[in-house]
Formats: C-alpha cells, sequence, structure tokens
C-alpha cells in the first residue's frame, strides 16, 4: 500500500511525500520484457469533491514518464524530468519508482481545506503502440497506482 | 419510422467507416475512441436489429389479422432477405478467414527468427566490440601504469589515437579528471562518470553499453590501475568511451525497433483477430439488418398499391364506386391503377344512370299507387294465370280482404278467408283471355252494394285483366231516398187534401146527428167520429212526417252554443226512467248550423234511446262531446236493446218499434247530412247503441 504524506502546509506551497509502492503487473512486465516502449503519466491533484456534478480541479500537474527496454543492450531507462536513468534489470526499476518522491504544490493554504489531494501513476492508452491500443475493454495494468489523501 | 431508420443507418454506416478507418490508420484514432465507436456501433447495431424486429413483429401481427398485401410483404420480405443474407454470410466467413490467416500469416515463425538473428547479430556485434574495446583498455591501461602521472595526457592521446578509440580519460579516486583525450569537443561536466561506476570498477574492470538520447551506442569501460614508479602506489581509472560506427548502430536500433513493433503485434495478435472479427461481424449484422429493412421497404413500397387495389376492390364490392386510387407512377402497377380508376369511373356513371332510372321507376310507381288508391273504385289487377298483381287500399276496404298477404297469388285465395266471395271468384274466373267487351257484377257484401267491372288491359295475349270495385250503396240509398221523397211528397199532397174534409164532416156529422139519436146510437156515433177524427189526425202526423223527410233541404244556419242545447234537452227531457248522463266539462261549443234542426236530430234521438230501453230497467243515455282541431264529435251511448245487425237503420221505412213510420231516423240522417256531418251507430259491447255525430271543422 502507498502512502501520501504531508509535512508542510505554507500559506502558498504544500510540501509533500509519497511512496508508490508499486507491485509489477505480469502483463506490463511482459509488455516491457518485449522491449515495447511504455509512458507513464504521473498526476498529482487537488479535487474538491461533488456529489450531483464533475468534481471540481483546484490544482493539477502532470509528469510524463517513459520506461523502455533495449533489448540490444539489455538494458531499462526511466526518462523522468529531462533524466534518464539506466538500470540492469526491471526491478531495479520499480525499486527506484517506489522510492520515497518528495514534491512542492504550490497552491494557496486556503485552496486546500476540505478537498482531496490524488497522486495517479498510469499509462495512456493512446501513447501506447497501435496494436496494443485495439482493445475491447481497457487492460487494468494501466493504472500503476493511485493514492488519494484528505487534505 | 422509415425516416428513423434510415438516420439510424446512415449514423450507423458513418461510424462504421470512422471505425475501419481507425482499424487501418494509427494517427486517425486513439485506443479509447476506437472502444467507444465500436460500442457505438453496437449500440446502433442493437437499436437498428430492434427497429426491424418492431417491423416484423408487426408485420406478423398484420399477417395474423389476415390484412390485405401482409402475406405477400412478408414472403418478398423473406425473399430478399434470403437472397440478400446468403451471399453476405458466405463473404463474411470467407473474409473472416482470410483475415484470420493474414493475421497469422504476420507472425511467421521464419520472420520471428529473422528479428531475433537480427537483434542476436546487432548484440554479438556490440559484444565483439565490448571485448576489443576491454583488450585496449587493458593495454591503454597497462602502459599507463608504468609511466608518472605528469605524462599521462600526451601518452593518452597517442594511445587514443593509436587504438582509433573515441574518448580516454584518466581519473583520480576522487573521480577528478587527470588526463583527457577526445576524438571531438568534449564538455567535460557531461562526460564525468558517476562514482558508482568507479565502485563496480574496483572490481577490476566495468565495461557497459549505453545509448543516448540522439540513438547513438556508446561502449564504456573503467579499469583501475595504479603507477608503478613512485614508492606509494597511486590508484587511478581509466574510463575509455568508445562510440559505435552510426552505421552499424542505427542497424542495430532499426532491428531493435522492428522486433518492438513486431513484438506488439505479437503481443496483440488474439486481440487484433477479435477486433477485427467483431468489426466484420458489426458489417455484417449492419449490413443483413440494413438489407432486411430495405427488403421491408421495397415491399411494402411494392405491395402497398395492390394492398390499395385489393381494399378499393372491396369497398367496389360493398358497392362504393367512388372510391379512386391514388396514381402510383408510370409502371405496370399505375397502369393497373389507373385502368382500375377508369373502371370504377364507368361503373359508378353507370351506377348513377341505375339509380336515376331506379328513381325514376319508382316515382312513377308511387305517382302509379297514389293515383290508383286516391281512385274512387277498388282497383284489383289479376294477370292471365289469375294471379293478383296490384291493389289498391280502397279494394280492400271495398272487398274486406287484405290484399298486401295475397300479392302474387291466385285470386281464388281470398275464399279461404272470405267465403262469401264466392260469386266474385265465379265472375273472374269465367273470363277467359278472350274476352272482348266489359262484363259487370253488382252484389250486395257488407251492406255494401259493389258494382264489379271487369277489363282487359289489352288486346294483347296474356294481357292483365282490371278489376273496378264501385261502391253504388250511396247512389243506390240517394235513389231510393229520391223515389222516397217523390213518393212521400205525392202522398202528402194527395192525401193531406182530403183530411180535413173528412175530419170536419165527421165533427159534423156527430154534431147533427148526435142529438136525434138515442143515447146507445149516439155513444156509438161519438166513439165513431172520435175514431174517424183520431184516426185521420195518425194520418196527418203521418203526412207531415212524410213531409218533413221530403221537403227541400234549405237550412236556417246561425251560430249556436251546442252544449247549451244539449243541456236545455237534457233537462226537458229527463225523468224518472230516463236519465241522461252528461260526460263533458266545457261550457261553450259554438257551431255554425240550424238549431231548430239540429234540436229535432237530438230530440229525436233521445226519444228512440227511451223507446229502445228494456223493459226491466231505466234508459240511461251518456252524452259525450269531443272537440279537436278538425271535428266537434257528439256520441249517445244508451243501454238498450241494440240493433240486429243485419238492418240499416238511417234507411226510409226501417224500423224495430211496432208504430213507428221508421222515418225518424231517416230524417236525422238527412239533417246531418245536409250539415256535411256523418252519422253512425253501432251496437254498444255489452247493451244498447253508440250514436255519433261528427261535424267537420
Amino acid at each position: 500500500m502507498g502512502e501520501i504524506i504531508v509535512n508542510n502546509i505554507d500559506d502558498n506551497k504544500i510540501e509533500i511525500e509519497y511512496e508508490l509502492n508499486y507491485q509489477m503487473h505480469k502483463e506490463f512486465e511482459k509488455i516491457i520484457e518485449k522491449g515495447i516502449s511504455i509512458k507513464v503519466l504521473e498526476e498529482i491533484k487537488i479535487i474538491k469533491e461533488r456529489d450531483y456534478f464533475f468534481d471540481k480541479e483546484i490544482y493539477s500537474q502532470k509528469n510524463y514518464k517513459k520506461i523502455e527496454y533495449h533489448p540490444l543492450i539489455n538494458k531499462y531507462y526511466l526518462h523522468d524530468r529531462g533524466e534518464r536513468k539506466s538500470y540492469l534489470s526491471l526491478n531495479e526499476l520499480i525499486i527506484d519508482i517506489n522510492k520515497k518522491k518528495q514534491l512542492q504544490l504550490k497552491i494557496n493554504k486556503k485552496d486546500i481545506n476540505n478537498n482531496l489531494l490524488i497522486i495517479d501513476w498510469r499509462i495512456e492508452q493512446n501513447s501506447l503502440p497501435k496494436s496494443l491500443q485495439l482493445n475491447l475493454k481497457k487492460p487494468d495494468w494501466l493504472v500503476l497506482k493511485t493514492l488519494t489523501y484528505s487534505l | 419510422m422509415k425516416y428513423l431508420i434510415t438516420s439510424i443507418s446512415v449514423i450507423s454506416l458513418a461510424l462504421l467507416i470512422i471505425l475501419i478507418r481507425s482499424l487501418s490508420n494509427s494517427d486517425f484514432i486513439s485506443g479509447n475512441t476506437f472502444q467507444l465507436l465500436l460500442r457505438i456501433n453496437l449500440f446502433f447495431v442493437v437499436i437498428l436489429f430492434g427497429f426491424i424486429a418492431y417491423q416484423i413483429f408487426r408485420l406478423f401481427i398484420e399477417v395474423k389479422k389476415e390484412i390485405t398485401g401482409s402475406r405477400l410483404t412478408l414472403r418478398l420480405v423473406i425473399s430478399y432477405s434470403i437472397m440478400i443474407i446468403i451471399p453476405l454470410m458466405v463473404l463474411y466467413f470467407v473474409s473472416v478467414s482470410f483475415l484470420t490467416k493474414s493475421i497469422e500469416s504476420w507472425f511467421n515463425v521464419r520472420v520471428e527468427s529473422a528479428l531475433e538473428g537480427g537483434l542476436n547479430i546487432g548484440q554479438k556485434t556490440l559484444d565483439l566490440m565490448r571485448k576489443d574495446i576491454e583488450l585496449k583498455s587493458r593495454s591503454i591501461g597497462y602502459s599507463l601504469s608504468n609511466i608518472s602521472e605528469e605524462k599521462f595526457n600526451p601518452v593518452l592521446s597517442d594511445l587514443r589515437e593509436k587504438f582509433d578509440i573515441y574518448e580516454a580519460m584518466v581519473l583520480n579516486e576522487d573521480n577528478q579528471i587527470i588526463a583527457l583525450s577526445s576524438k571531438e569537443y568534449t564538455d567535460i561536466e557531461q562526460i564525468i562518470p558517476e562514482r558508482e561506476e568507479l565502485i563496480l570498477a574496483n572490481t577490476g574492470f566495468h565495461g557497459k553499453i549505453d545509448i543516448n538520447d540522439k540513438n547513438d551506442i556508446y561502449l564504456k569501460t573503467y579499469l583501475p590501475f595504479f603507477t608503478a614508479g613512485n614508492k606509494l602506489k597511486q590508484k587511478y581509472y581509466l574510463n575509455i568511451v568508445q562510440k559505435v560506427p552510426d552505421g552499424i548502430s542505427q542497424a542495430a536500433l532499426s532491428v531493435e525497433s522492428v522486433f518492438e513493433d513486431y513484438q506488439a503485434l505479437t503481443y496483440s495478435r488474439n486481440s487484433l483477430k477479435v477486433i477485427y472479427q467483431i468489426t466484420l461481424s458489426i458489417i455484417l449484422f449492419l449490413a443483413i439488418i440494413l438489407s432486411i429493412s430495405l427488403a421491408l421497404y421495397f415491399s411494402r413500397r411494392f405491395t402497398m398499391p395492390l394492398s390499395i387495389l385489393s381494399d378499393a376492390t372491396q369497398e367496389i364490392a360493398q358497392g362504393n364506386f367512388k372510391k379512386k386510387i391514388p396514381d402510383q407512377g408510370k409502371d405496370e402497377l399505375g397502369m393497373l391503377i389507373r385502368s382500375f380508376n377508369s373502371m370504377t369511373s364507368k361503373l359508378d356513371n353507370a351506377t348513377k344512370t341505375l339509380e336515376l332510372n331506379k328513381q325514376r321507376i319508382e316515382t312513377s310507381r308511387n305517382f302509379l299507387e297514389n293515383v290508383i288508391n286516391n281512385m274512387s273504385s277498388g282497383i284489383v289487377v289479376i294477370d292471365y294465370l289469375k294471379n293478383i298483381r296490384l291493389t289498391n287500399q280502397l279494394a280492400t276496404k271495398l272487398l274486406g280482404i287484405n290484399f298486401e298477404l295475397l300479392n302474387g297469388q291466385r285470386f281464388s285465395q281470398i275464399l279461404e278467408t272470405n267465403p262469401e266471395l264466392d260469386e266474385i271468384v265465379t265472375f273472374i274466373n269465367k273470363s277467359n283471355n278472350n274476352f272482348d267487351s266489359n262484363r259487370n257484377l253488382t252484389i250486395k257484401i257488407k251492406k255494401r252494394i259493389l258494382s264489379l267491372q271487369l277489363t282487359k288491359e289489352s288486346n294483347k295475349k296474356n294481357a292483365n285483366s282490371i278489376l273496378l270495385i264501385d261502391d253504388i250503396s250511396e247512389i243506390t240509398a240517394a235513389q231510393r231516398n229520391e223515389a222516397w221523397s217523390e213518393v212521400a211528397r205525392r202522398l202528402a199532397h194527395e192525401i193531406k187534401n182530403p183530411l180535413t174534409p173528412i175530419q170536419l164532416s165527421a165533427e159534423r156529422i156527430e154534431h147533427k146527428f148526435s142529438q136525434k139519436l138515442e143515447k146507445k146510437d149516439k155513444k156509438l156515433l161519438g166513439e165513431i167520429t172520435t175514431t174517424i177524427v183520431n184516426q185521420v189526425d195518425a194520418i196527418k202526423n203521418m203526412v207531415n212526417e212524410f213531409t218533413e223527410y221530403s221537403r227541400s233541404p234549405i237550412l236556417n244556419k246561425e251560430e249556436i252554443n251546442i252544449v247549451n242545447l244539449l243541456n236545455d234537452i237534457s233537462n226537458l227531457y229527463e225523468k224518472d226512467d230516463l236519465r241522461i248522463i252528461k260526460q263533458y266539462k266545457i261550457k261553450k261549443l259554438d257551431i255554425q248550423c240550424d238549431a231548430t234542426k239540429i234540436r229535432q236530430v237530438f230530440v229525436n234521438l233521445i226519444q228512440n234511446a227511451y223507446e229502445a230501453k228494456r223493459p226491466e230497467q231505466h234508459c240511461e243515455i251518456e252524452v259525450k262531446l269531443k272537440n279537436t282541431k278538425q271535428i266537434i264529435a257528439i256520441q249517445f251511448i244508451d243501454n238498450g236493446m241494440g240493433l240486429q245487425d243485419d238492418i240499416d237503420i238511417f234507411q226510409p221505412y226501417v224500423t224495430t218499434k211496432n208504430t213507428g213510420t221508421g222515418l225518424g231516423l231517416a230524417v236525422v240522417k238527412k239533417i246531418i247530412e245536409e250539415h256535411n256531418g256523418i252519422i253512425t251507430i253501432e251496437n254498444n259491447k255489452v247493451s244498447g247503441v253508440k250514436v255519433e255525430i261528427i261535424f267537420k271543422k
């Protein structure tokens, strides 16, 4: 189980850290091992829940990550925030992903009360190769993890 | 409904085209949209299927209700559907088979082996290059370990060039660059290796292959070495970077990329098959549904004129010749409908003409019936077979036969209900087709004297005979009355003149000889002369009645209140054994009449009633008055002995009394008729008679 910890809330920023604690999905592993590049979206958002309408999005931040495997050189790569890390095994990559991450969200303090912080790691279907997109239903391995925290 | 189906069909087709495009063009549409499209398509297919199912259900209901044209529509729909569905099914199965085989062919074992082989070649090449660079690295490391740190730079440059290495550097334990040689300009910050790499190199050697963002493949080695000259050995790290030639790296990466695509395809092999099969199935279903809906549409369109024609034929069979069918185009059906409309127009005109003729005949018949019914003679038309063909109401009335029941039957049938008419039947039967002149018969039936005249309609063979029946009772009675009046007038004139001298002579004889005769003879003479005088008075009275009967019909009419007149007479004549019951409440009822004569009528009727009373009971006379818009009716109902059925009491010299002259009621009738009234007499159910006088207003 992953978790979000709010370390500090200032007037115009909030400092959080979270652990993804992602367990590798077999299908996901299989796809990576076949050398198919996967784009992962990390979305951090604060929403105001509404009973009778769509939730109101108060804050949103998106980071795209890319996981790829080069069978030619037997290496795994993680592209994250302009950095490119290589791993000898997928496990190493997952361990790295699951490391505690610290974030600073620039948002007014008054906007966070009673709202919900969501950290969502998911694979965008559109970014998959076309042949993987054509499924009758959305594969369950597309969502890596969704963490929530009531502010 | 048809617009709805068309709209949904068009939408479905459009969506299907988009779906097919999304399958073929990876940039056209995303996976999410593809799933959405697939679902929308399926949704529309289900909706269309629902509509078509409903249409077919309706068609079956119509067939069950035996609505015209529904069976033919159903047959056509089934035929069209079979014609379309069978080739579609064949096409579908061939397409699915072809597609499945095509997809399978993508994943040919040889292709996969070739790709894996290509990748292995790349790996082996890189491995060889890695080993080569390892050897070179060890050689350079060895050379550097024998010189001092100051000489590292020139020696490294020489050796780098000698071994054709891309980049070489020497680092100390603090990861600081001691010497560097590179084929190209290098950003030092970028090339400093990570400390982890050096740690890994402490095992004796560390090598790795890396790919940068520009898809350049680099071989990197990390080799620790120690300098030999100094007492204190210094540890260094030799880092060599060898760039794989562009041709090899691009080829290897290309193989890797194709391998990646192939693996992606392999991964989604089954999904692809299912998706294509589903897409084809949607196309098939859509095509089938569309073909059935088109079959329904065209079948209904084809059978509609026939249904209309059938309905119209039924309406015409029921007599509606005005039925017109809208024009249905220029084809054979349209021509048939135009011919049908033309036929109905002609039929309508013919019917109108027929109706007109029928009306004319009916009018003529009614006119003839009216004429016949209003004729003063009864008419019976008899055909040559002696069957009754036509009669009028007067004939029914005069003969007392209901001819309506006997119409078309033999004339002799009248004997079944009226055997007394045998003389007429004999009269009819005696006539034959060859009689030339009219034949006549006078007969008395039920107090009526009837004159029958039988004439032939024409001289043709089998012509009808016409029996004219006239009631000559009144004419006969009038003639008789006239004769009696003449007799009475002459008798009165002849008898009345000598009566006064006879009476005076008898009185004179008594006066002259009574004194001369003895008492006995005197008494006898008195009795004789009294008898003569009384008898002369009686003869005078009789003569007066004759005179009254034969007098001229001059009336002195005035408006009198007939209620007062009746009241006066009632009061005057009521006595112990005569009771007059006035059954009327009105006080005033004026009538234009001769008061003296009408009084005479009322008195006469009351006297007759009193004289006809039963000996053992009192006479009671009910007097009723009825005043309507058309008539005034006065009824005298007594409780006396009544009349014999076979006598006409209003005839002169007909009486039931021993002393009556038989002229009283004859005079009453004459007075009433002179006032344009009618007098009738009939026996009551229990006893007595009812006399009714009716004056027309």
